[in-house]
């Protein structure tokens, strides 16, 4: 059974389409990525996953349960860190604990849970004196209670300082490792890239694309690029290379007084590198460093949240 | 109803914590010591009238502390952000609302229980005795006007999109139901009975008291639950009589009745629609 799956799912208010036609299915055990930029549909259709907004069509089924029907049963079983949320400001972080171990009419230990998250020692204090960052923390606690089979975080790294994201990647791989499913969406890619092992992209209400991070950098742009360190750069590097198949083009800095020349051969296929770096050692050079660069997935990203926008795909 | 008392508890510490509770105490046990104080000045042997008219003093502050007591309960929670902290915990929309009124409630009749404990006090010291049926009448009432004015505000709270369209229709409910009602509603719909029924009889309904108005006109008064509780400030001390020591009462049942059913109505309706309202709108 699917973790969560939607089906046709879409959300209108008023005038404005905001989630179009949305099929997704997550499925159990995996640690997806919701991608898009601020304002792509994203919030409302975790919204809708969550029952805070209602689809105005199109079926929604979060571990099998339709959480309309019976959002007690979907809560139950799921860990939430939602976005826009606010605490009692008044009342200690460990009372916050408190409460959502009282709702899940579980056994847990609220210091255990603030521990976990590394709110260690701020357990008594008033929420209104934590940082933004802390909250965060405190949201993500929150979600741990009871242990989870679903964990739904929205933008979970947002305030987060570099620290708190260490302990959020630890986090979100301690529990899929437990097998728990995390489904968690973010506008910035390298928290994603380094947890997720599916990616979904998000723009203008519509999913452009589901995939794996590797396959869709293969589909986005399956060029990668070598950048060869040379003692200098022999004439015919450049002819030779272009005799080669699956190479795209050439760029060369050459030689100067100072420091060697590099050339950077744009490859379609990565099977054609060493043929590449054979050709620059027989027009004569010495090769004294090799360097690949992949298209990074925020190029990769932006190039597809773009197109999309202009009506236009690559 | 595990949820509902989690989200009460929690909502009453808050309440604690922000001196809400203290507040609303020390407001109301300062006013109705001050209205004892002076009524008590003249008085000879009779404890009981100058007290029932200072627990009438309730009358006029029971609805204002009620609606600031629960004008925000529920869309300021929707405001603020904390309406996703609650619904992501295992919980329903319902249960948020019942456990929102049932904090709010009881921050009122501790209020409530407080002052009038104080007005014991006052009332002992001054006449050496305590009258018990008068008191306990008046602290059963009061609840229940208490009741119905934080479930019209809670109600308001769970149907309005801002914090400041529930200030503008609570105070619109106090509006009507207060000064409005005497003035306004109940000539307006005297009037139309009149012209209905083709009644010739001339009296001045805008000054009509309930002793030479038709029946029907006590009943309708009634609605206004500040009408329902001025009705039945000595009908209750009486039905508390009779159950606690007999004998009888020279008060209309019927209409009587009629305005306690009225104040349980608002203390539940409001919140019954505010909940089947809510169920049903997009939390953004």
């Amino acid at each position: 059974m699917a973790a969560i799956e939607t089906n046709g799912v879409s959300k209108r208010f008023d005038e404005t389409h905001a989630v179009r036609d949305v099929d997704l299915t997550v499925e159990s055990g995996e640690v997806f990525g919701f991608l898009g930029p601020n304002g792509a549909g994203k919030s409302t259709t975790i919204n809708m996953l969550l029952d805070f907004v209602r689809p105005t069509t199109g079926a929604i089924s979060i571990l099998g349960v339709d959480p309309q029907e019976q959002p007690r049963v979907v809560r139950r079983r799921t860990g939430v860190l939602p976005e826009g949320y606010a605490f009692y400001d008044r009342l200690p972080g460990r009372r916050h604990v408190e409460l959502a171990i009282d709702m899940y009419e579980s056994d847990d230990d609220p210091i255990a849970i603030l521990d976990r998250v590394g709110l260690t020692g701020d357990e008594d204090t008033a929420v209104g004196t934590y940082s933004k960052g802390m909250r965060q923390r405190l949201a993500l606690g929150i979600a741990l209670v009871d242990d989870p089979d679903l964990l739904i975080l929205d933008e979970p790294s947002s305030g987060l300082d570099p620290n708190g994201i260490r302990t959020l990647r630890e986090i979100v791989r301690e529990e899929a490792d437990y097998g728990t499913t995390v489904f968690l969406s973010s506008h910035v890619l390298d928290q994603v890239e380094a947890v997720c092992d599916r990616v979904a992209i998000m723009n203008d209400g519509t999913l452009l694309t589901v995939d794996t991070v590797d396959g869709l950098r293969d589909t986005l742009d399956p060029n990668s690029t070598l950048v060869l360190s040379v003692d200098a750069v022999p004439d015919s590097a450049p002819q030779r290379l272009a005799e080669l198949d699956r190479v795209d083009g050439v760029d060369v800095d050459s030689a100067s007084e100072d420091h060697g020349g590099t050339i950077s051969i744009t490859c379609t296929d990565s099977g054609v590198k060493s043929a590449a770096i054979g050709r620059v050692e027989e027009a004569g050079a010495t090769v004294t460093d090799i360097g690949v660069e992949d298209s990074s997935l925020e190029e990769l990203f932006a190039a597809y949240t773009d197109s999309s926008s202009d009506g236009e795909r690559r | 109803m595990n949820s509902v008392t989690a989200i009460a508890r929690t909502d009453i510490a808050d309440a604690i914590h922000s001196r809400t509770l203290w507040g609303a105490t020390g407001l109301m046990t300062v006013l109705v010591a001050i209205s004892w104080v002076g009524l008590s000045a003249n008085l000879v042997e009779q404890a009981d009238t100058p007290l029932l008219t200072a627990i009438d003093s309730f009358g006029l502050w029971v609805p204002l502390v009620a609606i600031v007591l629960g004008y925000e309960a529920v869309i300021g929670e929707r405001e603020s952000g904390r309406i996703r902290f609650h619904l992501g915990l295992p919980s329903t929309r319902r249960e948020l609302i019942v456990g929102k009124y049932l904090s709010r409630v009881s921050v009122l009749v501790t209020a409530l229980v407080v002052s009038t404990g104080v007005l014991v006090v006052l009332v002992f010291v001054r006449v050496d005795e305590i009258p018990l049926v008068p008191l306990l009448s008046a602290v059963i009432l009061l609840a229940l006007y208490g009741l119905a004015w934080i479930g019209m505000a809670v109600g308001v709270s769970s149907v309005v999109s801002s914090k400041t369209r529930a200030v503008a229709a609570v105070v619109g409910l106090y509006a009507l139901f207060g000064p409005l009602w005497g003035q306004i509603v109940l000539p307006a719909c005297t009037r139309f009975v009149q012209l209905l029924t083709g009644t010739t009889q001339s009296v001045d309904f805008a000054r009509l008291t309930y002793a030479d108005g038709p029946t029907w006109f006590l009943y309708v008064a009634r609605l206004s639950p500040l009408e329902a509780f001025d009705a039945a400030r000595y009908y209750i001390r009486d039905l508390l009589e009779i159950a606690l020591m007999g004998g009888r009462t020279t008060a209309a049942h019927g209409p009587n009745l009629f305005g306690l059913a009225v104040l349980l109505c608002w203390a539940i309706v409001p919140v019954a629609l505010g909940v089947w309202f809510f169920d049903r709108v997009d939390l953004e």
